[in-house]
Order: C-alpha cells, then structure tokens, then sequence
C-alpha cells in the first residue's frame, strides 16, 4: 500500500470540481463542522476569560494569595519582617472579616465589615481592581469607611455622610452590642457585583475593637510577586518561616468550593458545545457514504488497475481528513475571530433578540421582554476573552479526528466493493 | 510445448439473480497461447463481456477454473488478485474509466504507480505511449477537455504502461465513430500484436475481428471457430 | 389532466428518490432529532435549575406581589382579598438583624414575620418551606435557614439572639437585643434564602425589632403570570397609587434578567446545530437535483410544471422534520426524565443535590417548529435548483 499515492489520490478528489463524483461536496460538511466549531471556540474562550477574571479579582482583593491564620491568640504579629526572607514576597496585610448591619437615614443593610490596613488598597494586585467611584482610598481617621456601590445606592449614601454600624461581641455569657458611628469617605467598586455587593471597609485598628476575636480572628492575607503557577512552592516556603503558630491556606484551598462551581459549569458547556461538533460529525459520515456512492466508478476502475484493499480504504480517510482539516481550521478561526469580536457581536445579538421581541409583543398585543446580555449586575461589564492554545490543539486534534472516525465506516464499504459490479453495469 | 498464457477448464458461469439460474455457458474450455491474438464475436447478452471479466480475474466462475500463466486466478484471494491485474493484465473498455481529477500523463501513470514502479522509469514509459498514440500534446491536459476518441486512445496507453504480456479489450471502440474507431483499432493492434502481446478482444465489427490471428463466437453457451 | 399528470410525476419521482438512496436525508434527520434531543434537555436541566430560584424567590420571597405600606388597615386586606383572582393576602414585617448562638456564630440575616396561618392560608409558601426539623415558630419562637442554622451552630430547642437598632429617627437608634428558642430548621432550595433567612410570627417581630417602616403586605395570585395588571386593580381596590405595588419580575429584575439572557444564549448556541443541519440539507437536496436531472428533465418535457417538481423536493424536506421534530421531542422529554433521576451533580459544587428537569410546553413546540421551518425552508431554497434543470439540454446529452 502506498500511502503517497493514497493521499494523492485522496487530495485530488477533494478538491476537484463538482458534479457527480466530485469531492468538493464534501466543502459543505467542512462547513457544517466549521459552524459548530465557533460557539465551542467562542464559549470556551469566553468561559475561560470570565473565570480568569472573576478569580484574580477575587484572589487579589478578597482571598490574597496566602492566608495566615493564627493557632493561639497571642501568635507573633511580625510576619512582614519574617517572611521578607522568602523568595518573591511582596507584602503581609493584618485583615480581619465579620458581620455588621448598617444604617443610614433612610435605609438600613446587613454587610460584610473587612477590616483592613490602609496600604492594603496600594497593593498592586487590588489596585488593579479595586477603584473608587468616589471619595480617595485612604482612612482619615478610624471611624472611616470606604462603602461597596451596590451597598451605597441601597443604603444611600455617597461620600461624607454618615452611617451607624451595629456589630457584638460575645463578653461572658453574653453578646454585647455596640453602635458605631462612621463616615464614608469612599465609594468603592471591584468590577464585579458579585463579589464586592456587600463589602464595607473599615480601619483594621477599628474593627479589632468592635469584632469578636475568638470569632472573627485577625488573620494575615499574603501577597507576592511570583506567578499563581508557582503557589504550592510558595506557600510551603511561608509554612517552613511561620512554624507551627500559623495555619496557611492558599487561595486554591480558600476560594475551592467557588473555582469547583466554576470548573464544573464550564465543563457542562464544552459538553453541550461538543454535542454540536458531534453533529457535524455524524453530517460528514453520512456525505462520505453519499460520496463513496458517487465515486463507484472511480473505485471500480482502481480496482480493476490494481489498487489494493487497503489502498481505496486509505483514499476514502485522506478525504475524510481533509474535510475535517479544512472545517477545523476554518472553525478554529472563525471562532477566534467571533471570541475576540464578542463584544460587537452580543451588542448586535442584543439589538436583534430586542427586535424579535418588540415585533412579537406588537403583533401579540402584549409587552414586550427586553434581555440586556451583559448587565453589569451580575456580569462582568465587557465579556472578557482568554485563548488556551494548548485546549485549542485538543480541540481541533478531536475535530480532525472525528472528521477521519466518521470516515471510516464508508471508506471500509468503498474498499469492499467489487469492481465487477460497476463494470457489468456499463 | 508451450503452456497456454489463458486458460479456461470446464468454465460454467451461471447467474442466480432471478428465479431461474441464468446459464451463460457450462463446461466450457478455451486455450490462449502467448503471442497470439484471439477475437470473440456474438450476439448481445450472449457474455461476451462475462468471459473476458473471467478471464481478468474481476469475475468468478460458478464452477471450473480460470488460469493465467499458469496459476489458478479463480480462488486467489484479492491482495494476490490485485497484483497480479497490476502486472499481468492491461485492459480496456468500452467505456475509458478515465479519473476525471488527474491529467492524461497522470492517468496513464497511474497503473505503474499501483504496480511501484520508479518514477523516472515509468514517466519515461509513459511519454513514449503518448507518443506513440498522438497524445503527447495533450499530456498536461485534463478529460473533460479531450474528444472522445482521444480519452480512449489515452485509456490504451494506460492500459500498456506497465508491459502486460495479456491485453483484455472489452468492445473498445463501441463508442466512438467511425474515423476514431478505425484509429483505436490500428493503434491496439499496432501496439499490442506488433509487440508480441497476447490479445483477447470482444467485439461487433467483423472487419476488426478479421484482424486478429483467431476468431471465435459465442453462442448459446459454446464457443466456435469462425 | 394537469392535475393527475402532477400526481403521477410526483409519485414517479418520489420512488426514484427512493430508489436512489435516501442517506442525505437519514443523515438531515439525524442531526436534526439530535438537534432537539439536545435543545430540548438541556433547556429542561436549566428550566429546572431557574424555575427552582424562580419559584423559591416568588413564593417565599418577594411574593407575587408585595404592597409596601407602613401602616396597613383591616378593610384595606379584606378590599385585597376580594379582588377576583387574589389567593392569599399577607401582612408581614422584613427586617435585618444580626443572628447569633450560643455556639458563638453570628451573621447578618433578614427577618421575616409572618401572621398566624400563614402555611394555610398560603399554599405557595408553604409548598417551598421545606421543614427540615421542627416546624413554624410560635410566639417567643424563631426558625433559621437550614444553611443559617448550620453556620451558627444551632439546634433545636437551643437560644437564638437577634440584634438590631431600633429608635425613632437616625440620631435616636440604639441596640435592643431580644432571645428566641429555635422552633425549627427550613429549606427553600435557593441558597440565598437559606443562608439568610429567620422567620418569627408577626406579632413577635411589631412588638421587638420590626418599625413601621418594616411592613408589607404580601399577595399572592392565582395566575402570577398577570402580576404586571393586577397591580393596578389592587391599587383601585384600596385606592392608592399603582407605584406601592410592585410585581415580582420587577422586585428581582436584575436576577430574572440574567437568568433570561443565560436561556437565551444558551438556546442561540445549541440553535445553531439547526443552521449547521439545515445548511447540509440545503446542500445535499441541491445535489439530488442534480442527479435526478434525466428524471426531472423528462417530467418538464411531458408538461409537469416546476413548482409541482419543486414541491417534491420541498415535502421531503417537511417530512424530514417534522419526523425529527416528533422523534427529538419524545427523546428528549425521555432524557429529561432521566436527568431527572439522576444524581449527577456532585453537591461540593452545586447546592442543589438532584437534577432538577422541567420541559415548558412554549419552548417545546418552539423548538419543534424551528426544526420543521430549518428543514423545510433549506429543501424549498435548494428545490429552486430544479428550475435550473433545462430540459433540452439534459436529454441531449443523456
């Protein structure tokens, strides 16, 4: 068997005019797996880019990338100093969370209370997200507060007003109630509702009076300079400088539950995206059947000349291999292509989606629904897009794959046919 | 005493396709001895077509065997078939079968590069058979582009590049008109006779079949001298 | 004569068709069942997922309609109740506070007071309280989300201490402090709820840390689809203005518009295997043409018009989908039903613990008619091939 001439042969077909026999039908199911290749590229794109960014924001203003809990209460508090020795730490920020409800004039919220030191906002990692829609990031004096945006407009507030912080604290038997009165010197937003809805921040030196210690422990959120990749190495340099007074957690163990919520989604719509792709697949298998048909002359007179078994067998995959490489690549870069214009795109899907709707309520007499895909209460405000090259190659190697699988079948029956059948015939 | 290059024993063909077997012929016997060239006339249906398939090997009798240079082709398995019709065998239709995606020198390449032939050696081969046939002008062209008569002038060089000792013509010139029938007709027997091949040719024109060193016809199942 | 000549053409070319081999179409109606099969499930797996939130938030929640008035009046609830189609009218007290144990935990939590008979009266509500242990609170009773309870640390019959301000105006707020037994645990299925939620009787809450300002009326409707007008006939029948009734699509407009524009994604891309499908059958009714082009020629020459020629190609194209419509919804509403048993998500990463699967009539019918429409419009376009067959050109050279 000859497996040049298998792929010259196999070439020629694909690529001769149409007509009868022509392999150029083929072109369409290149197509078809092209078409459902862009929302596999596109969500996958998308999904990663979405997770990618809600997670660093989430490490680098909510998680840190260590976290240093105390064993005892009276654990040393000179963690900078201790871990300026190992290799890439950048800074060590006293952090401390619980619950307060707060009131303003008009309305009152339970939030989340985060104490925290004032130069943890000029931390490179949460100034990349953390900004001010208002105010400055500074604490004046500790009865300052830098509110969430969602929590501003829910509880009214802008910057200079004033709002009263109910927080206990557990003394004796008892759970002691303490009202404080603040002022909000910052609105503060970290692009991503989701996380920051809640978030009120406060002086750490104020909320380690109002906070009960046994309950809302002060603990230590770590920041350094080396990639996320190199965590595990990281994190068992802090634990070997801190010893046994110190439980560090990193941020893969303290946002797991989330990142697992995420993993798992994504996964979920690969698989329905993967569905599609299979249907172009099973769309090639049943065109590769109709062109075995078309080509029984051909095959015949092979046979007749010579060609083995093995040899039309191989002509029939070349074939399939070319459709599935000219649909993949195809594919690959539209999907590319639509990812990286998404945003255009859901902006024009919205416009045609709203036009649907209007046109429908009108002629239904109803009202009309409006979706507004990317609504920043509970999306990130512009999608955006991350390419894994390396879970690209995968999914294109599968596509080929696919496109030569579906092949198998009628090339398998073309090898099988006899030539007499055909040469009878004419 | 020379052993014949073809050679049917007790050949029955038969077909089962409808109710009642069809018999084309039963225990027929035939001998084609090297160098020689063999007519077959006869009326349509009479498997004309059937006999010469045999003899290539594309068909299987029904009982008896069919041998080629001695060997058995009847019970080979395909593998062995294959090559065989690659080395051994040239045939032409009635119809050329040329692949309409490949050019005339490659079509005619194309059983040397089934057989493994070198390159250079069957390209070699292949131009002098275009040459010899008229078509060295046309070498770069593709089917659709040429006549009738010149696909099937292209179809009997290719059906020569490999050298076969045997040429099978199945009713070549049935489809073309009379000025290219007669140029097919002198090139086969041209280049086939004037070679020392063996030839088996099936055909209506008598004044072809008078060409041929023997003749035979098929009728009714049996095979006379005429 | 035409009539029957039409007749005869089109069962002559339909045994062709036949004839010839049908793979084009196998293939068509197999991407398109498949197509539907797909749609159809996972439509269903995230109806059951949404209608779950949906349905927690709208019973327990924010109800169909919330009234929010500071002081409402016994004639003002019976006018309510008498509005045909009304089926339960509330009156309850929200607030926030902060939940703590004895085991130490606190939280900030929204607190609910509800009158008494309140899970008579309203069957919604108490069709989405799920009563882990115990069961509605009495007076000096309060009951937590189970996933409250769970971080606080509380039990049964254990102590429950809720901390809020209360005080005329902002100047005059002060902490009050006030003890509850635990009367029981609840589950709503939305995590939200559960996390946040204590429920005492409304009395319990007037008389502790609930203002005037806390008050609502909650109603419930028959048809809650009609939220948007009813409102304005509960605000005649108490003859305040329509802007202190508000629905529930409109309380939680954010959440429903993202749960809507998720749906809707996710039908526009699994959506597009119809293109994808009805591109191919576009494609390969083209080709049929073409290979039936002797056939056809022979038809046109004998007097059958094009269009009933076209019609031909353009039915099969119909039936293709329409039988993939049927087989796909059948398999679909099979699969579902399957999900629906399963377990397969595992709860470390969802808070649902089973796959919730519910097929909504409109989408169904919405996706079978897409299937039907591709495959018909795709063989209607591609039987305008037929009018390129010239009649005398094909048969001199067949």
């Amino acid at each position: 068997m000859n497996p040049r001439l298998g792929f010259k042969l196999g070439w020629r077909a694909f690529v001769t005019r149409s007509g009868v026999g022509g392999g150029r039908f083929l072109w369409s199911s290149s197509l078809a797996l092209a078409l459902g290749l862009v929302p596999l590229v596109v969500v996958l794109s998308i999904a990663d880019g979405m997770i990618d960014s809600i997670s660093s924001r989430t490490i680098e203003t909510l998680l840190s990338h260590e976290q240093a809990w105390p064993v005892t209460l009276n654990a040393d508090q000179d963690l900078q100093e201790k871990l300026s020795k190992v290799a890439g730490f950048r800074a060590a920020y006293r952090e401390q969370s619980g619950f307060g409800l707060a009131y303003s004039q008009t309305a009152r919220l339970g939030v989340t209370l985060r104490g925290v030191e004032d130069r943890w906002a000029g931390d490179p990692g949460v100034r990349r997200f953390l900004s001010a829609d208002s105010g400055t990031l500074v604490f004046p004096d500790q009865e300052s507060l830098w509110v969430g945006r969602e929590a501003s407009v829910r509880l009214g507030v802008k910057v200079g007003d004033q709002l009263k912080v109910l927080t206990t604290r557990t003394g004796g038997t008892l759970r002691i109630p303490r009202v404080t009165t603040f002022t909000v010197r910052a609105i503060v937003s970290v692009g991503y509702q989701e996380l920051d809805r809640l978030w009120v921040f406060l002086p750490v030196e104020t909320s380690v009076r109002l906070l009960d210690p046994l309950q809302n422990p002060v603990f230590f959120g770590i920041k350094s300079d080396r990639p996320l990749s190199e965590t595990p190495a990281f994190l068992k340099q802090v634990r070997e400088v801190l010893g046994r007074n110190w439980q560090v957690y990193s941020w893969q163990t303290t946002g797991r539950s989330q990142f697992l919520n995420y993993q798992a989604t994504r996964f979920l719509l690969l698989l329905v995206m993967a569905l599609i792709v299979l249907v172009a697949g099973i769309n090639i298998a049943t065109s590769m059947v109709t062109l075995v048909r078309q080509r029984r002359e051909e095959t015949a007179i092979l046979k007749a000349l010579g060609a083995s078994v093995g040899l039309v067998r191989f002509q029939f995959l070349v074939l399939g291999l070319c459709a599935g490489l000219l649909g993949t690549l195809a594919g690959i870069g539209l999907g590319v292509l639509a990812a990286v214009e998404i945003n255009a795109l859901a902006f024009a899907l919205e416009a045609v989606l709203n036009g649907f709707s209007a046109l429908r309520a009108w002629l239904m007499a109803t009202d009309a629904t409006f979706v507004h895909l990317l609504n920043p209460a509970y999306y990130l405000e512009t999608l955006p897009v991350k390419f894994d090259l390396a879970l690209l190659a995968l999914v294109a190697a599968g596509s080929v794959t696919l496109a030569v699988v579906a092949s198998a079948v009628p090339a398998f029956q073309a090898s099988r046919q006899r030539p007499i059948e055909v040469l009878r015939r004419v | 005493m020379n052993e014949p290059l073809l050679e049917f024993l007790r050949v029955t063909k038969e077909f089962r396709e409808t109710a009642e077997p069809v018999v084309l012929f039963r225990d027929l016997d035939f001998a084609l001895q090297s160098g020689h060239s063999v007519s077959l006339m006869g009326e349509s249906g009479t498997g004309k077509s059937t006999f010469l398939q045999l003899a290539a090997g594309l068909d299987t009798p029904s009982s008896g065997a069919v041998l080629l240079g001695g060997r058995e082709i009847s019970s080979l398995p395909e593998k062995d078939l294959n090559e065989l019709r690659a080395q051994g065998v040239g045939l032409v239709f009635q119809f050329h079968f040329l692949l309409k995606e490949f050019s005339v020198l490659e079509n005619v390449l194309l059983p040397a590069w089934l057989a493994g032939t070198p390159r250079v050696k069957a390209t070699k081969r292949a131009l002098e058979l275009l040459e010899q046939v008229g078509l060295s002008a046309r070498q770069g062209h593709f089917p659709a582009q040429l006549s009738g008569g010149e696909k099937q002038r292209a179809a009997l060089a290719r059906a020569l590049i490999n050298d076969p000792p045997l040429v099978l013509a199945d009713e070549p010139t049935g489809n073309l008109d009379e000025r290219n029938a007669a140029l097919v007709q002198d090139l086969l027997l041209r280049l086939v006779v004037d070679h020392h091949k063996t030839l088996l040719l099936v055909t209506h024109d008598k004044v072809f079949a008078g060409r041929t060193d023997l003749s035979y016809r098929l009728t009714a199942g049996k095979l006379e001298r005429s | 004569m035409n009539a029957a000549l039409g007749f005869l053409a089109s069962r002559y070319l339909v045994s062709r068709r036949k004839h010839r081999g049908m793979g084009s179409s196998v293939s068509s109606f197999v991407g398109l069942s498949a197509g539907v099969v797909v749609l159809n499930s996972v439509l269903s797996v995230m109806n059951g997922f949404q209608l779950t939130y949906i349905e927690s938030l709208m019973e327990v929640s924010s109800s169909h309609i919330r009234w929010s008035t500071a002081a409402p009046h016994q004639e003002a609830l019976r006018a309510l109740e008498g509005v045909p189609g009304v089926v339960a009218v509330l009156d309850e007290t929200e607030s926030q506070s902060l939940v703590s144990t004895e085991a130490g935990g606190e939280r900030g939590a929204v607190v609910r007071g509800f009158p008494p008979g309140a899970l008579t009266r309203d069957r919604g509500l108490a069709a989405h309280l799920d009563w882990e242990s115990g069961g509605m609170p009495q007076m000096g009773e309060v009951a937590l989300g189970s996933a409250l309870a769970h971080t606080l640390g509380a039990y049964l019959g254990g102590t429950v201490r809720l901390t809020a301000l209360t005080g005329a105006g902002f100047s005059l707020l002060a902490p009050t402090t006030l003890e509850y037994r635990l009367a029981g645990t609840f589950s709503t299925g939305y995590y939200d709820l559960d996390a946040t939620w204590v429920i005492l009787p409304l009395a319990e809450a007037l008389a502790g840390l609930a203002g005037p300002q806390d008050r609502l009326v909650a109603i419930k409707l028959k048809h809650p689809e009609d939220a948007s007008w009813m409102r304005i006939k509960l605000a005649e029948a108490t003859g305040r203005p329509p802007g202190e009734f508000r629905s529930w699509d409109e309380f939680n407009s954010a959440f429903y518009g993202a749960l809507r524009t998720e749906k809707t994604s996710m039908m526009v891309l699994v959506g597009l295997i119809f293109l994808v499908v009805g591109a191919n059958l576009y494609f390969s009714q083209k080709r049929a043409v073409l290979e039936h082009r002797e056939d056809l020629a022979l038809l046109r020459a004998t007097g059958t018009s094009a269009s009933r020629l076209r019609l031909v190609f353009t039915l099969e194209g119909l039936t293709v989908g329409t039988s993939a419509a049927v087989v796909g919804t059948l398999a679909g509403w099979a699969l579902s039903l399957a999900l629906g048993s399963l377990g397969l998500f595992s709860s470390e990463a969802f808070y649902i613990p089973a796959v919730p699967a519910r097929m909504v009539v409109d989408e169904v019918l919405a996706i079978a008619v897409a299937c039907i429409a591709s495959a018909t419009v795709a063989a209607g376009l591609a039987s305008a091939q037929v009018l390129r067959v010239a009649p005398g050109e094909v048969l001199k050279h067949a």
